[in-house]
């Protein structure tokens, strides 16, 4: 139970104070939605400024890189996305609220006040969001363009001299020319006996 | 309770009687961190409500967290009328005092 009873002499100072506190509960939530959209569009001309960085022209195919690494910059561009797209919609909640009905009984003195306090917290997770969004897109991509690449398929021919494996260079005049570890090999497909497809080549 | 007064210029004043007054407001406590206090102001007769509360948006330093036991709060006209000379952005009519809220 709240009791009320008279206090003693305020000073100046203190209902100066006091005038700045109702000021600011007063303009608490236009503050907010001001400053989500602000945030708004400053996390979108960050966004916009990384997809031109992409621009700059690394390795653009993700199926290029060896396994795991394809496997990764899959599973980071899917989490920067959802965290994009979480991190947007929390922002735009902030920045414009929920387009939802609310009860007679939610309105009262309080109900700005309760509202800006949510617009403030989706305002951080926005903000939290977007930047981690930003963070795995600039992670997939340092692993596009400096992962490992995946091995070029290769041949292994086997002839009465043995057996070679590489990856084709060239054929011409019944000739097939593979790029082994040893070098540039010349095969001549006459003598060949076998020749079947590897993924990599038995190291010698 | 003083009549409402239209005319009642905007005068930074305080009286140990506008804390008796307002020791008479109703006190309406909407979630355990907010309290509002309606009445009528004790100097232009104007209703008004005022609310504390503990948390203010980008506004940390001004309360200071939770209330405690006993506190004594400045409070100050939050009339929505019109008062002659009131500053930009000011409120009310300029009467404030202490009230203690237990």
């Amino acid at each position: 139970m709240i009791k009320l009873s008279p206090g003693g002499t305020p000073t100046r100072a203190a209902h100066q104070r006091a005038q700045a506190l109702q000021r600011a509960l007063r303009d608490e939530l236009p503050r907010v939605r001001e400053a989500a959209l602000a945030w708004r569009n400053g996390l979108a001309g960050l966004l916009a400024g990384l997809l031109g960085f992409g621009l700059i022209r690394g390795r653009s195919d993700v199926s290029q890189l060896a396994a795991p690494y394809d496997a990764v910059v899959g599973l980071l561009l899917l989490a920067a996305l959802l965290a994009g797209s979480w991190g947007a919609f929390r922002l735009l909640w902030a920045a414009h609220g929920r387009p939802s009905v609310t009860a007679r009984a939610a309105l009262g003195a309080t109900a700005d006040h309760h509202e800006a306090v949510r617009a403030a917290r989706a305002l951080r997770h926005g903000i939290a969001l977007a930047v981690l969004s930003a963070a795995l897109l600039v992670t997939a991509v340092a692993f596009t363009w400096y992962g490992p690449a995946k091995a070029k398929p290769s041949l292994q021919l086997t002839t009465p001299a043995g057996t070679v494996c590489g990856t084709i260079v060239r054929v011409a005049d019944g000739a097939l020319t593979l790029r082994t570890d040893s070098g540039e090999t010349r095969v001549d497909l006459r003598t060949a006996t076998g020749i079947r497809p590897a993924d990599t080549c038995p190291t010698s | 309770m003083p009549p409402a007064a239209e005319d009642t210029p905007y005068e930074e004043v305080t009286d140990l009687a506008y804390g008796a007054h307002a020791a008479t407001f109703e006190v309406e406590q909407p979630d355990p961190h907010t309290i509002v206090l309606r009445g009528t102001c004790p100097r232009c007769g104007h209703a008004m409500a005022y609310r504390i509360i503990d948390q203010v948006v980008r506004r940390p330093a001004a309360t200071g967290g939770e209330e405690p036991p006993g506190t004594e709060e400045t409070m100050m006209c939050t009339c929505g009328a019109e008062h002659a000379d009131r500053p930009q952005d000011y409120v009310g009519c300029g009467a404030f005092w202490n009230l203690t809220i237990s």
